[in-house]
C-alpha cells in the first residue's frame, strides 16, 4: 500500500505526463507483479466503489483523533479534502502495516465489500492506524469511492509497452481483455499483457502510424492559379470531401474490433455504438476514414480508404480499385447512416473544381482532398511523390468592430481581443457618433454585439498595432480586460458558423482567428448580424 | 485588556507601553526590538535597532549598512525605562529570538516566529528553542492545525536526497527552491554532499556567509552563475529562491526539475502547482503539536497569538481553560504569498 500510495501521490502532483511515465515505470520495475497488476487495475479506474460514508468518516475521526467537530471543520477548510484531513490528524502509526497492496485489496478491501454497511466502520477504523498519512489518504479516497489518479490511459500503456518493448497500440489491444471493475486482477493477467510481441500477427493488428504521412492542409487556389499545369488532368484525380470530425482507423482482425483516433489511441470505449454498427465488415478488414458526428443524429464511420478488405492486401492498388471495393462495402451497409463514403465532387475541369466551394460549404464540408487515381495506399497519403492535397475551403469573413482586449501576465503583450457587429446596419456615420457618445447601450436602438473572441499573436505586426490601439482608447478595467473605445475595424476569418443560443450574437464561430486590421475603414463599415446569420 | 499590560497593539506594531518601545515594527519608529531577519519582521527606517548579535549581518545586508543597531547575546539582559529587556533562542533561523520583558513583577514573552518540535527535532543551523517562563506569552501560529505535524527531518531530508539523487542519474539538475534566509541553510545542512554538486543562488550564498560568520558550519555550495560548468549543473542541486526562478537566471539552467521545500507543502492542494515536480514538508517553523508544547512549557495562563491559524488556535488555548487572544499584525503575508499559500 506504501509503494502504491507513493505512485497515486506523484501522479497527482507530477508537472506533466513525461514525469508520470517516469513515477508509472519506475513502480512497475519495483514491486512485484501481483501489486503491478492491481495497481493497473485501479489507475484504469476499477475502483471498487463507495465502503464508506463521508458521515462514517468523520464520526470515526472525532473519536479516534480525538478532536472537537469545530477543530475538525477548521482543518476541512484548509485542506478542502476529508480524506487528506483525516489521513493528517490521525496520529502517526507505531508500526506501520507492510502488507502489499494486493493483499490489502484481496484480504481486506474486498471482503468488506461483503459486509453489511453497519458493520464495515469498526473494521476499517482499526486499518487507519496501521497507516502513514500518505498510505492512509490512498486508502481512505479508494474506500470513499473518491480515489481519481490523475493519469491517462496512455501514460499507462506507454509504461508497460516501455516495459516489455512493444507499441501503446499493442497494450491497448491487450487490454481489452484486462478484468472488468468487479474482476480480479492477478499476475497471471498482467502476464498476458507484458508478454513479447508475437511477430507473427503482432504489426497487423496495430494501426498503421499514419501521421508522418499525412498531408498539410492548404488553402484553397486562387482563381489564377495555374492547376492543369502543376496537377495535370482533372480527371486523373479524386475528389473527395472532407469535413470537420477526427480521423479514425478501423481494424478488425482475429477477432478483435479496434477504432483507432490518431495518436494511436484505441476510442473503441468512446464510439461503443459505433463498434457495434460495424461489427458486420467483414473479418481482417482495415479502412481509414472519420468520424462524422452531426448534432442529434448517430455518429458515422466516413470510409475514405481501404488497405486490406475481407483478408485481401489492397495497399498496392490503384486508389480508383480500391475505392471501387470500398463503393461496393458501402452499398452492402445495412445502416448507411453509420458507414458511408465522403462524397465526391464532380467536375469536368480544374476552373469548376476551383468553383466548387460554395457547394462544399452548403454541405458543410472543411475541405476537399485530392488523390491520383493511380496513386499506391502509401503514396496517396505522402506529400511528396503521390502528389495528394488537401484544400481548406476560402473561410468566411466578417469585419467587427474592437470593443475588449485582454493583457498577458506582465501587462506588455496581448493575448486575446473580442470583436462586436452592429445589431443592424447604421443609417450614417452621425447615428454612428451619437450611439458611441451615450455609451450606455440602448435597449432597442443601433448597438455592438460581441461576436468573438480571438486569440492575438503579441509578435506580430497586427499584434503590437492591436496593442498600441487598446492603449490609446482603453475606457475602464477588469483585471487583465481592458473595454476601448470603438475605433478600429479588423476583419476575422473562420471555417465554421454554428447556430447558438449561448451566444448573444446567436453563434459560435469555429476556427475564428484575426486576418488584418482596417485602420482606414469607418466604424459603419462593420458588418451586422444579417451578415454574421447569411454565414450560418 | 488592564492598563498593566506589557505590550500592546498599536497601528505602528507590538508596543511596550512602560519601556516605549516596539517589538517587530511594520511602520518606522524610533526604537525597536527585532526578534529575526525576515522581510515580514524586519521592516527599515527605524532610530535604533535591538536585535540578537548573530542577526546584525543580514540585518544590515538587508536594511543599510548603517542600520543602528545594537547586539546582544543570547539570555544577556539591559534595562530600558525600567523594563528588564533579554533574549532567548527560537530555533528558527540564523539570530532569531524570543523577547523576555520583565516589568512590575510581570514578564512577557514575545515568541516572534519559531521552531519547536514535539519530539525534540532542533533546527541544525541555530541554537534550540529555549521555553522561557512567562505570565503572558504571544505566539505566531502559522500552522497553528492538527493537519500540520512534521514527518522527522531524517525522513525529509531521505527525500530530498532520494529526489536528487534520481535526478542526477538523469542528467536533470535539481532546483530546489527554498526561502533564502533560513531554510537554504537547512536544506544545505541535512543533504548528502556525496551525490553531487550544491549550487545556490546569489542571494543564498550571502546569507551562506552570515552563518559562516556566526560559526555556524555549512557544506561548501557554490554560486551558480553565467560560468558554471553546464555538465555540473546536470547533476546538481541548486537551492535558490522562488521568486528567482521566473527570470533570466534560471532560464540559463538548462533541464531541471523543481521542488519545493516548505511546510506549506504538507497539503496536497499546496504541492500541485503548474512546473513543480514535488513538495517536500520542511519548515522552520512549529507544528501543531510544536506549538501545544511550546506554549504549555511556558506555564503562561495568557496567551496572544499574533498571526497564522489565530482563530482556530485562540478557540482551542480557550478551551484548554486558557485566557487567549488576537493581536491582527501583517506577520507572514510575505512569506504565505512567497510560498504559494494562497493557491
Amino acid at each position: 500500500m506504501r509503494a502504491f500510495a507513493r505512485l497515486v501521490l506523484a501522479l497527482d502532483g507530477a508537472p506533466d505526463n513525461a514525469a508520470r511515465l517516469r513515477a508509472w515505470q519506475c513502480h512497475l520495475a519495483s514491486v512485484p507483479a501481483e501489486d503491478a497488476a492491481w495497481a493497473l487495475h485501479l489507475l484504469l479506474g476499477h475502483t471498487p466503489g463507495r465502503l464508506v460514508t463521508a458521515a462514517d468518516l468523520r464520526a470515526a475521526v472525532l473519536q479516534d483523533a480525538p478532536m472537537d467537530e469545530w477543530l475538525l471543520d477548521a482543518c476541512l477548510q484548509r485542506t478542502g479534502d476529508l480524506s487528506e484531513t483525516v489521513a493528517l490528524v490521525l496520529p502517526p502509526p507505531r508500526n506501520p502495516s507492510a502488507l502489499s497492496l494486493a493483499h490489502w485489496m484481496n484480504e481486506r478491501v474486498l471482503p468488506l465489500r461483503r459486509l453489511p454497511a453497519a458493520r464495515r466502520p469498526q473494521v476499517w477504523r482499526s486499518w487507519l492506524i496501521e497507516l502513514e498519512a500518505d498510505a492512509r489518504w490512498t486508502l481512505l479516497r479508494l474506500l470513499t469511492g473518491t480515489l481519481r489518479p490523475r493519469v491517462c490511459a496512455t501514460v499507462l500503456q506507454d509504461g508497460l509497452a516501455a516495459a516489455t518493448g512493444s507499441t501503446r497500440a499493442l497494450m491497448a489491444l491487450r487490454l481489452q481483455d484486462w478484468p472488468d471493475r468487479d474482476g480480479r486482477p492477478d499476475e497471471q493477467a498482467l502476464r498476458a499483457v507484458l508478454e513479447p510481441p508475437d511477430p507473427r500477427h503482432g504489426a497487423e493488428l496495430t494501426p498503421a502510424d499514419l501521421t508522418a504521412l499525412t498531408v498539410k492542409d492548404i488553402d484553397w487556389p486562387q482563381e489564377d492559379a495555374p492547376l492543369a499545369r502543376t496537377l495535370g488532368q482533372v480527371h486523373d484525380w479524386s475528389l473527395q470531401w472532407r469535413f470537420g470530425g477526427p480521423e479514425l482507423q478501423f481494424i478488425w482482425r482475429g477477432g478483435r474490433m479496434a477504432l483507432w483516433s490518431p495518436g494511436p489511441e484505441l476510442v473503441n470505449d468512446r464510439l461503443e455504438a459505433l463498434v457495434d454498427a460495424l461489427a458486420w465488415l467483414p473479418d481482417d478488414t482495415h479502412l481509414l476514414g472519420q468520424l462524422e458526428a452531426p448534432a442529434g443524429g448517430p455518429s458515422t464511420f466516413l470510409a475514405h480508404d481501404a488497405l486490406h478488405l475481407a483478408g485481401e492486401n489492397l495497399r498496392h492498388l490503384r486508389l480508383s480499385e480500391r475505392l471501387d471495393r470500398l463503393r461496393v462495402l458501402v452499398a452492402a451497409a445495412p445502416d448507411p447512416t453509420r458507414f458511408t463514403m465522403a462524397q465526391t465532387l464532380l467536375a469536368v475541369d480544374w476552373s469548376a473544381v476551383q468553383a466548387g466551394s460554395s457547394a462544399g460549404r452548403a454541405m458543410g464540408a472543411a475541405g476537399l482532398v485530392l488523390r491520383r487515381h493511380d496513386g499506391s495506399a502509401d503514396a496517396s497519403r505522402q506529400a511528396q511523390g503521390g502528389g495528394s492535397q488537401r484544400w481548406r475551403l476560402p473561410p468566411w469573413r466578417l469585419h467587427g468592430v474592437l470593443v475588449h482586449a485582454e493583457w498577458g501576465p506582465g501587462g506588455q503583450s496581448l493575448v486575446s481581443c473580442s470583436l462586436a457587429l452592429w445589431n443592424r446596419r447604421p443609417l450614417d456615420a452621425e447615428e454612428v457618433q451619437t450611439v458611441l457618445a451615450r455609451r450606455e447601450p440602448a435597449g432597442e436602438g443601433l448597438q455592438l454585439v460581441t461576436f468573438t473572441k480571438l486569440p492575438v499573436d503579441a509578435a506580430s505586426q497586427a499584434g503590437q498595432d492591436l496593442a498600441r490601439c487598446v492603449r490609446a482608447t482603453a475606457l475602464e478595467r477588469f483585471g487583465p480586460v481592458r473595454s476601448v473605445r470603438p475605433s478600429l475595424v479588423c476583419s476575422v476569418a473562420f471555417d465554421r458558423a454554428l447556430s447558438s443560443r449561448r451566444h448573444r450574437c446567436g453563434a459560435a464561430l469555429s476556427g475564428a482567428r484575426l486576418e488584418a486590421l482596417w485602420p482606414s475603414h469607418a466604424l459603419q463599415q462593420a458588418d451586422d448580424l444579417d451578415a454574421l446569420r447569411a454565414c450560418l | 485588556m488592564a492598563s498593566t499590560d506589557l505590550v500592546t497593539l498599536r497601528p505602528e506594531g507590538l508596543y511596550c507601553p512602560a519601556g516605549n518601545f516596539y517589538i517587530d515594527p511594520w511602520r518606522a519608529v524610533d526604537r525597536a526590538v527585532i526578534t529575526h531577519a525576515h522581510a515580514d519582521h524586519a521592516r527599515g527606517g527605524h532610530g535604533h535597532v535591538l536585535a540578537m548579535n548573530d542577526s546584525q549581518a543580514v540585518l544590515r545586508a538587508r536594511l543599510g549598512v548603517r542600520l543602528p543597531f545594537q547586539g546582544l547575546a543570547y539570555g544577556e539582559g539591559i534595562e530600558h525605562h525600567g523594563v528588564r529587556i533579554s533574549l532567548h533562542p527560537a530555533g528558527h533561523v540564523l539570530g532569531s529570538a524570543q523577547v523576555r520583558l520583565e516589568h512590575g513583577g510581570q514578564v512577557w514573552v514575545a515568541s516572534g516566529d519559531y521552531y519547536a518540535s514535539a519530539h525534540d527535532e532542533s533546527n541544525p543551523t541555530c541554537p534550540p528553542f529555549e521555553p522561557v517562563r512567562c505570565d503572558c506569552f504571544i505566539t505566531e501560529s502559522t500552522f497553528g492545525l492538527p493537519v500540520y505535524r512534521w514527518a522527522p527531518q531524517s525522513t525529509v531530508m531521505d527525500e530530498i536526497n532520494g529526489w536528487w539523487r534520481a535526478n542526477a542519474a538523469d542528467g536533470q539538475a535539481s532546483v530546489l527552491m527554498a526561502y533564502s534566509l533560513g531554510k537554504a541553510q537547512r536544506v544545505l545542512a541535512g543533504v548528502d554532499p556525496s551525490i553531487g554538486p550544491v549550487l545556490v543562488h546569489p542571494s543564498v550564498a550571502s546569507i551562506n556567509a552570515a552563518y559562516h560568520a556566526s560559526g555556524v558550519s555549512l557544506p561548501f555550495a557554490a554560486i551558480l552563475d553565467g560560468q558554471t560548468d553546464p555538465l555540473m549543473v546536470r547533476r546538481a542541486l541548486v537551492i535558490a529562491p522562488p521568486n528567482t526562478l521566473d527570470g533570466a537566471w534560471a532560464s540559463a539552467m538548462g533541464p531541471h526539475r523543481r521542488a519545493f521545500a516548505s511546510g506549506w507543502m504538507q497539503l496536497r492542494r499546496a504541492r500541485r502547482r503548474p512546473g513543480m515536480d514535488r513538495g517536500f514538508v520542511l519548515s522552520d517553523h512549529a507544528d501543531w503539536p510544536g506549538l501545544q508544547r511550546a506554549v504549555a512549557a511556558t506555564g503562561a495562563q495568557r496567551v496572544i497569538v499574533t498571526h497564522g491559524e489565530e482563530a482556530a488556535m485562540v478557540r482551542w488555548l480557550s478551551s484548554q481553560g486558557l485566557q487567549a487572544q488576537t493581536f491582527r499584525t501583517p506577520f507572514g503575508a510575505d512569506e504565505a504569498v512567497e510560498h504559494g499559500a494562497r493557491d
